[in-house]
């Protein structure tokens, strides 16, 4: 989980010959001394760009490196001044397997600026034509998950497995390198401004520096926040099962006019409920169950079967007593029909008039938001917008344009707001309840339709029998039992798919109560054990280093972490502006070298690699800097490497670093020098 | 009268009693600030950032619903008659210029027009810099106010053809 820069390489070329620099890196503290303007910045600021991290520092598209490699450059020797032609940056890198890398990325090119070259071996520090490469393109879409992707290609060198996190809109997304990094690298700019880092914000990643850091300190709220999410979304695929597997049956329930009883819109847990669920078909003005009606039906074809069919001569005396009653049957049917279907149509009105008051407090409601927002234009805008007082004879003014009326409260917006919101959830109540009465009916006029369908064809038989001969058989009889024959087979259809139906909602019961438990079952705290160890040991290794450093603003022991924001805070409160320029610096160091010294004793994410540019020595006493120094190269021991930019005094230089094992890479002059001359 | 003289009934009759008028909802297009900000977007919207009042309230009713919008585009269009809008003078448009021009937004020369002062087109600019904020009666203006001239409102409120 780490990774070392072995080399640096930086290559111009300009119509006078080829200028560059190469500088070794080693494992420990490395300090890259030159004077200012010479070149450091570039330097570092090469490494990011060399590994595509550039938009770590801004959004905007363009190459984070000086006119050196860019435009035009100075020769140091001659002092002429000479166009860059072509220009590169290179990489040797080295992961905790042991595992080394060669990236090489286009500064000044005509070709594409978006590719990264990598070379499977030690291309710069031992040149050979036998290691494979690769081209991987970053910037773009896809780089940080595909894999063709530099991220991509990077993260699995380094042994990261980059989490997802929640975004503003509710979307989801990765924490990107560009997030991780400024807690390893600390720009010169803007870079020392910020505790414990200053984290792009442009990915709309939710709370990002919270989640950098937790990640990088391997924090187990992390994977607990992960399973969180991820349980979320199985419980929610889970509703969304359980509803479909629902609207299943209510078509089921529609193709014989009946309704679904029983059955919630979200998952069921209790498996006799669920039992108990049924298919409800109208009866009269009344709902019975399914299997009520199949087994009347059944009773009236069993007694129908006992008698033998009658003739016509048998039944006559009936016929008409029957026929009568039928067409009375049948008129009274279509009288309820009509009046099922006249409040079906004032039902329907209700759902317009409300919809047209929805739409009356949505413009409302846009309006009042936009009242709302003019109090945030700004003080000198707003201030002439909205009035308390009137600006000419100083009287209390009411928010209105109505007449001013003495002793008249009026609403503010905010409330006007929540006003009209919980209007308008009424109105929505409402239209569902009209739109689930109309449901209602549209059953009711459905069942009365069939029914008056089959007492007409009865009717039809009934009259048929009355021109019979006599001793024909009656056709109203058979009729009759055709009819009852034929719903039982559709009702003991519906009735076997229902069941079948209500298996499957106990199958997904099931597992949703399994989901339900487990999200109960992760634990309530938001640290675990090992997670407060760590916070407290990060701690430790502030308090005892910012002590070291000459920390006085306050007494150190008052120092601590933000648990929420993992910012550092005294006696539970954020520091602010009450800390003094010199120990914001020494905070920063401490901070930045303690995530670096936890991964010495615990298992973290952190890459292993510290970079400072420029750790504002000029602005803390030199004692300070001493103690950071020493502190600092104790990274050699732990296979960490500290990579220092400086152009402090050569001579302080000199004495902080005595007796410390130490790389100091320094330039008299200008870094990027002339190579080679061409003729 | 037993409950009357109930500890809690005392209390209540014997102490301090005050009425006091809940706040009473508004219509937010009756809101101060909603109304001098629509006045200034109006006036920003029109050529030379000034007009007569009758156009003012003219546009003032045509912006204030979806319905009376897309009607007053349609008359400009052609698809629909003058005749048929109906343009009504509300007193809240004059009290929101009084206002504006009290805050210095807007100029009534003589009384008879109103202008943006440099505050007012100050104020327009800081309208028109966030979207969101009255997206539709911004684009309704933008929509119309090329086609609603002087000359031209003052023949749809005499029902003369355009």
């Amino acid at each position: 989980m780490s990774f070392k820069l072995r080399h640096l390489r930086l290559r111009a070329e300009t119509l006078s010959g080829t200028f560059g620099a190469d500088i070794p890196f080693t494992e420990g503290l490395n300090v890259l001394w030159a004077d200012n303007t010479m070149g450091k910045s570039t330097c570092l600021q090469a490494v990011l760009y060399g590994l595509g991290l550039e938009k770590m520092l801004s959004n905007r598209r363009e190459v984070p490196l000086t006119f050196v490699m860019t435009t035009q450059l100075d020769d140091p020797d001659t002092g002429e001044r000479h166009n860059v032609l072509e220009s590169f940056v290179s990489l040797e890198l080295e992961n905790g397997k042991g595992t080394v890398i060669t990236v090489r990325r286009n500064v000044k090119s005509d070709e594409y600026q978006k590719l990264i070259n990598v070379h499977f071996g030690p291309l710069l520090t031992e040149p050979s034509e036998h290691y494979s490469q690769k081209d991987y393109y970053v910037l773009d879409p896809g780089s940080a998950k595909r894999e063709s992707g530099f991220y991509k290609m990077f993260a699995d060198f380094v042994g990261w497995d980059l989490p997802t996190v929640k975004k503003y809109d509710g979307g989801e997304t990765m924490l990107y390198l560009e997030t991780l990094f400024p807690l390893f690298y600390v720009e010169q700019k803007a870079g020392w401004s910020a505790l414990p880092a200053l984290f792009p914000t442009y990915f709309q990643i939710r709370e990002v520096g919270r989640r950098a850091v937790e990640y990088v300190m391997g924090l187990d709220t992390h994977e607990l926040e992960l399973r969180k999410q991820q349980l979320d979304l199985e419980i929610q695929a889970s509703k969304a099962a359980w509803t479909a597997k629902r609207d299943e049956l209510i078509a089921l329930g529609s193709f014989i006019n009946a309704r679904l009883d029983g059955v919630t819109t979200g998952p069921m847990l209790s498996l006799a409920d669920i039992e108990r669920a049924m298919l409800l078909l109208p009866h009269g003005d009344e709902w019975r169950p399914l299997l009520q009606e199949a087994s009347a039906i059944r009773a009236e074809i069993a007694e129908l079967l006992e008698l033998d069919v009658p003739t016509v001569d048998e039944v006559a005396p009936e016929l008409a007593a029957e026929i009568d009653q039928l067409t009375n049957t049948i008129s009274a049917l279509n009288t309820q029909r009509n009046t099922l279907f006249r409040s079906r149509q004032i039902e329907l009105a209700q759902i317009d008039a409300s919809g047209a008051r929805l739409a009356a407090l949505e413009e409302d409601l846009k309006k009042n938001q936009d009242a709302q927002k003019l109090r945030t234009l700004g003080s000198a805008i707003t201030s002439t917008l909205v009035l308390d007082h009137c600006p000419t004879c100083d009287q209390v003014l009411t928010d209105t344009l109505l007449p001013q009326r003495v002793g008249v409260a009026v609403m503010p917006v905010e409330e006007n707001i929540e006003y009209i919101k919980a209007q308008k959830a009424i109105f929505v109540q409402v239209q569902n309840q009209s739109r689930a009465f109309i449901f209602d009916v549209d059953k009711r006029l459905a069942a009365l339709t069939d029914e008056v369908g089959e007492l007409s064809s009865r009717l039809r038989a009934l009259k048929a029998d009355l021109t019979a001969p006599a001793n024909a058989a009656s056709v109203s009889a058979i009729h009759r039992r055709l009819r009852l024959e034929n719903r039982l087979q559709t009702l003991v259809d519906a009735q076997t798919r229902f069941s079948e139906g209500k298996l499957g909602l106990e199958v997904l019961s099931g597992k949703h109560a399994v989901l339900l438990n487990e999200r109960e079952s992760l634990p309530s705290e938001r640290y675990s054990s090992a997670d407060r160890e760590k916070i407290l040991t990060l701690t430790r290794l502030i308090r005892e280093q910012v002590a070291s450093f000459g920390f006085s603003t306050f007494p150190v022991d008052e120092l601590g972490i933000a648990e929420d924001s993992f910012r550092p805070e005294k006696q539970g409160f954020e520091i602010g502006f009450e800390l003094s320029a010199s120990d914001g610096i020494r905070l920063k160091w401490a901070y930045q070298l303690a995530l670096l010294e936890l991964a010495r004793h615990h298992q973290t994410n952190h890459a292993g690699v510290l970079f400072f540019d420029e750790p504002r020595q000029q602005e803390t006493k030199k004692a300070s800097v001493e103690h950071l120094f020493k502190r600092a190269a104790k990274a050699r021991e732990y296979g960490q490497q500290v990579i220092f930019a400086t152009s402090e005094d050569r001579e302080q230089i000199d004495s902080f670093l005595h007796g410390l094992s130490v790389n100091l890479v320094a330039f008299e002059g200008k870094i990027v020098k002339r190579l080679d001359t061409r003729r | 009268m037993d409950k009357l003289n109930h500890p809690l009934a005392l209390q209540l009759l014997e102490g301090e009693f005050r009425l006091t008028a809940r706040p009473e909802p508004v219509r937010a297009d009756m809101r101060m600030s909603w109304g001098i900000a629509l006045v200034v977007l109006m006036l920003g919207n029109l050529r030379g950032k000034k007009s007569s009042l009758q156009r003012l309230h003219f546009l003032a009713h045509a912006v204030r619903s979806a319905g009376s919008r897309i009607e007053t585009l349609q008359v400009f269009s052609g698809a629909r008659r003058t005749a048929d809008l109906a343009t009504r003078v509300e007193p809240w448009l004059n009290r929101a210029l009084s206002l504006a021009a009290a805050s210095r937004l807007v100029e009534l020369p003589k009384g008879k027009g109103a202008a943006l002062t440099n505050l007012g087109v100050t104020a327009y600019t800081a309208l028109t810099s966030e979207d969101s904020l009255f997206a539709d009666e911004r684009q309704f203006l933008a929509a119309v106010a090329k086609h609603a001239s002087e000359s031209a409102v003052d023949r749809i409120l005499r029902m003369e053809n355009l």
